[in-house]
């Protein structure tokens, strides 16, 4: 066994919101807005300072996220996408979430390999199902989809191939039933 | 008669000698799988050999990768509960029940205490079968056959006790938001009782046929060591990350349900390898039994689902909600967009980042121990794939 990681000591627990206050200290201009949403402390950052603040939030012994929990995006459509980072403190008990707003043409971000290697599956995944591009991967091929499939399947554009037939069966709303199908 | 000379000897070997004396030797790619018996499903491992030692490892998913996240996007709050049931279709309960209480805290639904204890026991009781099913391949893998008629015969009673209450024995969809489908029918008090008395009874003699068995012993301990740290980095959780001897687990530290009401421990591993992973396996039964017991006996009277209404709708907003699931951390990151589905759920499970760090762990391990490993990596791919 290597040396025994921070966590390893017992758990101060820290409040939400005394947690959010310390990210948003040590983060400092790169946050755009820090808040808390169901004891989860949520941070916004530009795409650009991503790296340097996952570097601080695993780092900095009073943050400490060494638990890499996940990575996926949100499609927003014309308003672009919204990469959701998760990382989570043993030694504090605090789950941390970044959001990073990319445009709906070419989305491009750095890659967090270099910082946490458990994102290696998570942007791979990412970048065949939202069609994301993460500078720097070491390996940003498909992962469950094979080498050849077009198309990015979690788009909100890319319907689902038996709903382009025939309309949910399971439809409830009557509204919904008329228009053929689940509306989006 | 005469010696037999010595060029016409050592002429083939001296063929395969390259430079200073040196065996010439050349890797090879191994294909492991998709069709394996030690990959539980459709696990395919791309492995490349120097003769019995493993230079690169590197697991291929994907064949069993169903679009649970898009199918989600399609149904309604009630109806996505039996699809995340069949994503582990080892702890069904588990599954359902982040997803509940996602919903239920976005539209701060209160669920009654009589459903919050009935969730836990079925929750820990499903995870009593999926740790016996480990109990039992996990031995199979390494070619004890004994241990599994043994864990069967245990697991049995459970998922007796567990058909009685759902109707069901593998896809359950009986976690509801508010609460639960039904309440227990007569009888499963005493049957699910009975169940954890037999296992508890009965652990020691997994304990005496695997741990204490000499040829278990060699062929797990030492092998397969985890580092924690490169665990942390991997979002490695459940058994595997608590046999690397960090006490993380979801029930403790972020209480759900009603699980700051009983009395627990949490079995910790030391080393990190093979042997750890299934002891922590073993003491986790014993976890798990202990809550059924005291859940059963202080099960409060009163309604198995609160007041929900009938058309569920959320409101705008995203929350993240995880569990301890048997095999570790399982979370949902539910997005709404104040309509009646999901706008967006990314299912986080703990098969996913656990296998992630497979490929570390292989890195340098001779062949053999490959399945020593996986093994003990208790993964189903359902749960990789999703």
């Amino acid at each position: 066994m290597g040396t025994p990681p921070r966590s390893l000591r017992s758990l101060e627990r820290v409040d939400p919101e005394e947690f959010s206050r310390r990210v948003a200290l040590k983060l400092e201009g790169a946050a755009g807005h820090v808040d808390v949403r169901f004891g989860a402390v949520h941070v916004t950052l530009p795409a650009g300072d991503l790296l340097a603040a996952a570097r601080l939030l695993q780092g900095d012994p009073e943050l400490d996220c060494a638990y890499f929990t996940f990575l996926s995006a949100i499609d927003w459509e014309a308003e672009g996408f919204e990469v959701l980072v998760s990382l989570y403190s043993l030694t504090y008990g605090a789950t941390v979430i970044a959001h990073v707003r990319l445009p709906a043409e070419d989305p491009v971000m750095p890659s967090l390999t270099g910082v946490y290697g458990g994102a290696n599956w998570h942007e791979r995944e990412c970048a065949e199902m939202f069609g994301i591009l993460f500078e720097g991967h070491p390996n940003l091929v498909k992962l469950y989809l094979p080498e050849d499939f077009e198309g990015y399947p979690l788009r909100k554009s890319f319907r689902l191939a038996s709903r382009r037939f025939k309309s949910w069966p399971g439809a409830k709303d009557e509204e919904e039933a008329q228009a053929g199908g689940p509306l989006r | 008669m005469g010696t037999v000379p010595d060029d016409l000897t050592r002429a083939p070997i001296k063929a395969r000698l390259s430079g200073a004396g040196v065996l010439h030797t050349e890797e090879m790619v191994l294909n492991v799988g998709p069709q394996h018996p030690a990959t539980h499903g459709v696990l395919r491992v791309l492995v490349s050999v120097d003769g019995e030692r493993i230079v690169e490892a590197e697991p291929v998913i994907g064949y069993m990768h169903r679009g649970h996240e898009k199918l989600v996007e399609q149904r309604d709050f009630r109806q996505i509960t039996n699809l995340l049931s069949r994503m582990d279709w080892l702890s069904g309960i588990n599954n359902e029940i982040p997803a509940s209480m996602a919903v239920e805290r976005m539209l701060e639904l209160e669920v009654p205490r009589r459903a919050q204890y009935l969730r836990v026991i079925l929750a820990e009781l499903n995870r009593i079968a999926n740790h016996l099913m480990f109990t039992g391949s996990f031995g199979l893998e390494l070619g004890a056959t004994t241990p599994v008629m043994y864990a069967f015969r245990e697991r049995e009673l459970i998922q007796e006790a567990l058909e009685l209450v759902t109707g069901g024995r593998m896809h359950f969809g009986f976690i509801r938001p508010g609460g639960l489908k039904e309440d227990i029918p007569r009888g499963f008090v005493e049957l699910a009782r009975r169940g954890v008395r037999q296992l508890v009874q009965k652990i020691p003699d997994y304990e005496n046929l695997l741990m204490g068995n000499e040829i278990f012993k060699q062929r797990t301990v030492g092998v397969g060591v985890l580092d924690p740290a490169l665990a942390l980095d991997h979002g490695v959780s459940g058994p595997i990350l608590r046999a690397c001897g960090i006490p993380h687990d979801i029930r403790k530290v972020d209480p759900y349900l009603v699980y700051d009401e009983f009395d627990f421990e949490v079995p910790v591993g030391q080393q990190g390898d093979s042997f750890d992973r299934f002891w922590v396996l073993i003491q986790e039964m014993r976890t798990s039994a202990r809550i059924v017991e005291q859940a059963l006996d202080g099960l409060p009277a009163g309604s198995h689902i609160g007041a929900v209404p009938k058309r569920l709708t959320l409101p705008e907003g995203q929350i993240y909600c995880h569990a301890e699931n048997p095999l570790g951390e399982l979370g949902y990151y539910l997005v709404s967009d104040g309509g009646a589905r999901p706008y967006r759920m990314k299912i986080r499970t703990p098969s996913f980042s656990n296998i992630s760090v497979a490929a570390h762990m292989l890195r340098g391990a001779f062949v053999p121990d490959m399945i020593a490993i996986l093994g003990s990596m208790f993964f189903v791919v359902g749960d990789i794939d999703r």
